[in-house]
């Protein structure tokens, strides 16, 4: 995974490629303080792993259609990632979850139309974002 | 006994975005991540605009990377209310926690990020 990871940004994609910033962003989680005056801030080792795995194996399937994520964390070192098209207005948020005993989910919005997917997959995940794409 | 009278629907609050990642890079829109409850808050801080700047809230934390304006009838508008609780300061109050309502605290968060003005960012 960490060298798929390594291979999508060393690769001859250019620096501002969705998967290449939405990697770069992940890893500037890395970067912060580990807590801040809202929470921690940094992610966890589960939550990290998690987000890049999703990330990675959503690239190798989707290639050149991967949208770019902004990520963030939460209070409590989850990694929240959100894909949004603003014509028409939706939006896709991944959470991957602090520990590693805890599920992933998935929230998706197109106007008045919300959900939650929980027990996340990759294939669950490429649905959304294929969604996302053709929205 | 309720302290303070019930702020009308044109009064403006504002929110600290207290974290760099709340305001989306690309669009420069804030984020819905900015609007979750943690647990044992009762409600979501915000600051009055009749009586603080925005650079004013900023400065009451340590780091501050923005300030969104809300105005409290929009707030209502998606079924929550926001209750003043001292001179300067009220509450967001309605939202679920995550734990008890992952779908609407998602939903809640992204319609208050939705009315979100960004009123200040730092130079």
């Amino acid at each position: 995974m960490s060298l798929n990871a390594m291979t999508i940004a060393q690769s001859t994609r250019p620096s501002s490629s969705p998967i290449t910033v939405t990697l770069k962003r992940l890893v500037a989680l890395l970067e912060e303080d580990e807590t801040d005056e809202y929470g921690v801030l940094q992610p966890s080792q589960a939550a990290f792993k998690l987000a890049m795995r999703f990330v990675v194996e959503a690239y190798d399937a989707m290639g050149d259609r991967f949208p770019k994520a902004s990520v963030s964390t939460d209070e409590q070192g989850s990694i929240r990632l959100t894909w949004s098209k603003l014509e028409p207005e939706c939006e896709v948020r991944l959470i991957c979850p602090t520990h590693a005993d805890q599920q992933a989910y998935l929230y998706h919005e197109l106007g008045n139309d919300y959900a939650v997917e929980r027990g996340v997959t990759v294939s669950i995940l490429l649905q959304w974002l294929e969604w996302l794409n053709q929205a | 006994m309720r302290q303070f009278d019930p702020l009308p629907d044109d009064v403006t609050v504002y929110r600290a975005l207290l974290r760099k990642q709340w305001i989306d890079e690309d669009t420069g829109r804030v984020k819905a991540d900015a609007y979750f409850l943690r647990v044992n808050e009762r409600g979501l801080s915000v600051n009055l605009a009749s009586v603080c700047s925005p650079k004013q809230c900023a400065e009451l934390f340590r780091k501050c990377y923005g300030v969104a304006s809300l105005e409290v009838g929009g707030v209502r508008e998606v079924g929550l209310d926001v209750e003043q609780d001292s001179v300067n300061h009220a509450n967001i109050l309605g939202l679920p926690y995550r734990e008890d309502d992952l779908a609407e605290a998602e939903r809640l968060a992204g319609l208050l990020a939705k009315q979100s003005q960004v009123a200040w960012k730092p130079d």
